[in-house]
């Protein structure tokens, strides 16, 4: 098989990593890896290991920023664009389809009911992914401080997310240089 | 001028999109939900539900189905191209520069301040679903047997996710 990347190519690998990676997350790196080190060898594995934990520290779905800086890496502008159309594409069509149904067929049919079964089980799936999550405030007392505060932000004062988000930002970033600074 | 603010609305949300997938869930219930009004909350957990049970991330799902609520196909194209167009720029442009320099300075420190927040948007997601699930004890009690698997046996979300949408089905909810 020829694996030298093409336009059309990337085009097609992001799209089977868009077409298999259900929910989002971390969860589909093992997947993207697969496809992208072991089955076309575009990458080696020092290349994808950063790659990735650069898509990390970016906003956005990983899937998404991994395609784009792999495919700019192989082909540029050209490349990246492939990348972004075959990372998104797959789940454009099939919530598309979906919505219309839905929007259809409304609230008797069996994919509202399909929809609100789930209900529960999203609930149990984010309080797991919260326990999930715990690493990034364990052992450091100024994480967990700003993990309660903008809790209580959120869930109690109602202040925009946005707002806390920023904040977020901003005082990582002071954090960061008043701890270079004095060091 | 709907299609300016829809668009308008998910170029922010995917500037935002910090800490994989949950973390957004807050961001675009207050945007989506609250300040626009486009879907409610009942619509606005059935987006939870597809995006979960689809291909893609949360995000790009959100887009597509409220853009095709507001606008059609026009919409849903439009929203979701807006929604990974600052995470497109970032990693075409600063992508590469990174990989090259490896200096990650004030972008670490950055999400050393993130981190928390995100775990924080998580927690007050969940707080805010918690009254819509738990108040039925049929659901309260599905939501019950789904963390005892979850915790007890690993098992996969996604499976648990499909299993009790059927049960939903089979129940007519």
């Amino acid at each position: 098989m020829d694996k030298s990347p093409s336009v059309f190519r990337i085009f097609l690998t992001t799209l089977r990593i868009g077409s298999f990676t259900f929910g989002g997350g971390w969860a589909m790196i093992p997947l993207i890896r697969e496809e992208l080190v072991k089955r076309r060898r575009w990458l080696s594995e020092e290349e994808f290991f950063d790659i990735v934990s650069i898509a990390q520290s970016f906003p956005g779905p990983i899937m998404v920023n991994v395609s784009v800086m792999c495919g700019r890496c192989l082909l540029g502008i050209r490349g990246a664009i492939a990348g972004l159309l075959g990372s998104i594409l797959p789940s454009l069509v099939v919530v598309l389809i979906i919505v219309s149904m839905l929007t259809k067929f409304g609230e008797r049919s069996y994919i509202k009911s399909f929809l609100r079964g789930m209900r529960p089980a999203l609930f149990a799936v984010l309080v797991y992914a919260l326990y999930s999550m715990r690493g990034s405030v364990r052992g450091s007392k100024v994480s967990m401080a700003i993990a309660i505060l903008a809790f209580l932000s959120l869930s109690f004062l109602g202040i925009n997310p946005f707002l806390v988000i920023a904040g977020g930002a901003v005082f990582g970033i002071l954090f960061y240089i008043l701890r270079e600074r004095f060091s | 001028m709907k299609l300016l603010e829809l668009s308008f609305s998910f170029v922010i949300i995917g500037m935002v999109g910090f800490g994989g997938g949950y973390s957004i869930l807050k961001v675009m219930m207050h945007e989506l939900v609250d300040v626009r009004g486009w879907i409610s909350l009942d619509e606005f957990l059935d987006v939870v539900a597809i995006s979960q049970s689809t291909p893609g991330p949360i995000a790009l799902n959100a887009a597509t189905f409220v853009g095709y609520k507001v606008e059609g196909v026009l919409g849903s194209v439009l929203a979701t191209f807006a929604v990974v167009l600052v995470p497109f720029l970032l990693s075409y442009f600063l992508g590469n520069y990174m990989f090259r320099n490896r200096d990650k300075g004030l972008f670490s420190g950055m999400l050393l301040g993130l981190r928390p927040v995100a775990l924080a948007l998580v927690a007050s997601a969940a707080y805010s679903f918690a009254p819509l699930i738990l108040l039925s004890p049929f659901q309260a009690f599905i939501a019950l047997v789904s963390l005892f698997l979850l915790f007890k046996f690993k098992l996969d979300p996604i499976l648990l996710l499909l299993s009790c949408g059927l049960l939903g089905v089979v129940f007519r909810f």
